[in-house]
């Protein structure tokens, strides 16, 4: 908290100095006043929700693929080898990268945010599902081998609640890189636009699809009014 | 408490097993052409000293692990995995009761994979935790409780699944004196009320023979029968004054001989 004060006290003192123009470095009490004008807006909300659905959308899926790779690849050595290759590449490979192509096949909507972050997130689901399946002891496999428990109740009252924190610490990184993603995608594919169409006063409403709009975009567009 | 009754007089055996973990130059021996007949309503302690192949032996018995060449059948059957008539108590208590369910749930759970009634799977489980004195303990979860009541809920488990074999591997090296003579006590009650057939891995010679309506002793590399002893103590047995017989402490001191050589 005390941190925070102190950066604001200093960006003021920056700003007040005057050695940077105004248009680069505002005064944080015009950049609050700004921010409040903003959150009065429906565009604003608008705007935000797109960005908060494209990575909600990327996280489910990655959800509903993720945990059962990685149950399945955690419980069995055959699919764990015959995914290791795929895995190992995926998680290793930069998202971000497939932008330009990904742009050109499915143009810059919701989808374009919703695929990049399935890209980046379930790897990592993978592998923390499979990690948390992987730890679950010897003694506990053994008890429900002796008992006979059925597999599916086995996955379900077993093995998830084993693996519970693992799979959560991942949803956690996988929260995180997803808005990270969504964000990423939106300077790379809607910023450029947008600093185009700098100067004039644009709304979401106004705009016609597929043209992207983004919290980003929204912020420039806020503070060149 | 309703329980399957076997018809055999021989609950469990082994005929000629043997197993062997690895293949080629690493291949281990554990247990070569080893004869075990388990008699129905018998104690039977298998005693020998660590890394003899005892847990490995159990392992054959209860299903969980099918021998290099041999066979394993409970009442005539042979047996080709786990199965319902025998339940297993481990030695690792901690790391066998799931510690995101309580008690009850713990108890209750393996009924729950045979598709009894919940209503029916949390009497039972409620039954068998009173056998075990633990009907406080219902809703405490395993980590709440001392190591003692922790190896009474497995038991309670085993019971509640209402199997006329169990097994229990080492199932009281991990405790102290107290409760283990607590426990050696319970498991001779339930001998005694519930007519199960008992059969307990241990390395503590005393226990053995406390215990024993017969001690087998397992020994060598690979392993292999080295005696086999009907106790002569009758089935009534007290912690004080049983272990204070002349016929106790000559059977410990024989077996001791045995393990030793």
């Amino acid at each position: 908290m005390l941190i925070l004060f102190g950066m604001l006290a200093l960006w003021h003192l920056v700003h007040l100095s005057g050695s940077l123009p105004d248009s680069l470095l505002p005064s944080p009490i015009a950049v609050g006043a700004e921010l409040f004008q903003a959150l009065l807006t429906a565009t604003y909300w608008t705007i935000l929700w797109e960005t908060v659905a494209g990575a909600l959308v990327g996280l489910a899926f990655g959800v509903v693929v993720g945990i059962p790779v990685g149950i399945l690849t955690g419980r069995f050595v055959a699919a764990e080898l015959s995914l290791r290759f795929l895995v190992d590449f995926g998680r290793a490979f930069p998202a971000i990268a497939l932008v330009a192509v990904l742009v050109l096949m499915i143009g810059r909507g919701i989808e374009l945010k919703a695929v990049l972050v399935f890209v980046a997130v379930v790897f990592l689901i993978i592998l923390q599902t499979q990690h948390g399946v992987r730890s679950v002891s010897s003694s506990i496999v053994d008890t429900t081998q002796a008992f006979q428990i059925p597999s599916g109740l086995f996955v379900r009252k077993v093995l998830l609640p084993s693996a519970a924190p693992s799979i959560m610490a991942g949803l956690r990184l996988a929260a995180s890189v997803a808005v990270l993603v969504t964000i990423s995608v939106e300077v790379l594919t809607g910023s450029p636009e947008s600093a185009r169409g700098s100067g004039t006063l644009r709304s979401a409403a106004t705009r016609s699809s597929p043209t992207p709009t983004s919290s980003l975009e929204a912020c420039w567009d806020m503070r060149s009014t | 408490m309703t329980r399957e009754t076997l018809t055999s007089p021989v609950a469990l055996s082994a005929t000629h097993v043997s197993k062997s973990f690895g293949s080629g130059p690493d291949r281990v021996d554990v247990i070569e052409d080893l004869h075990l007949s388990i008699r129905s309503g018998d104690v039977t302690c298998l005693v020998g000293p660590s890394g003899v192949g005892k847990t490995t032996l159990l392992r054959l018995l209860a299903g969980l692990a099918s021998p290099t060449s041999g066979q394993v059948s409970m009442d005539g059957v042979p047996i080709t995995g786990a199965v319902e008539q025998i339940a297993v108590v481990f030695q690792d208590y901690r790391g066998s009761l799931m510690p995101w369910m309580k008690v009850l749930q713990n108890v209750a759970f393996p009924l729950e994979g045979r598709g009894v009634s919940k209503s029916e799977r949390t009497s039972r489980a409620a039954e068998a935790l009173a056998v075990v004195g633990l009907s406080d303990k219902i809703s405490s979860y395993p980590w709440q409780l001392s190591g003692g009541m922790q190896q009474r809920v497995a038991i309670a488990r085993a019971l509640a699944y209402e199997s006329p074999i169990l097994l229990m591997d080492e199932p009281f090296g991990s405790l102290d004196a107290q409760t283990r003579f607590e426990l050696e006590d319970l498991v001779l009650q339930l001998r005694r009320d519930f007519g199960i057939t008992i059969v307990v891995v241990t390395h503590d010679i005393d226990e053995a023979v406390y215990l024993g309506d017969r001690v087998v002793v397992v020994g060598g590399r690979p392993s292999r029968i080295v005696d086999d002893i009907d106790v002569p103590l009758g089935r009534e047995r007290d912690q004080i004054t049983t272990r204070a017989e002349p016929a106790f402490i000559q059977l410990r001191s024989h077996v001791l001989n045995e393990i030793q050589l």
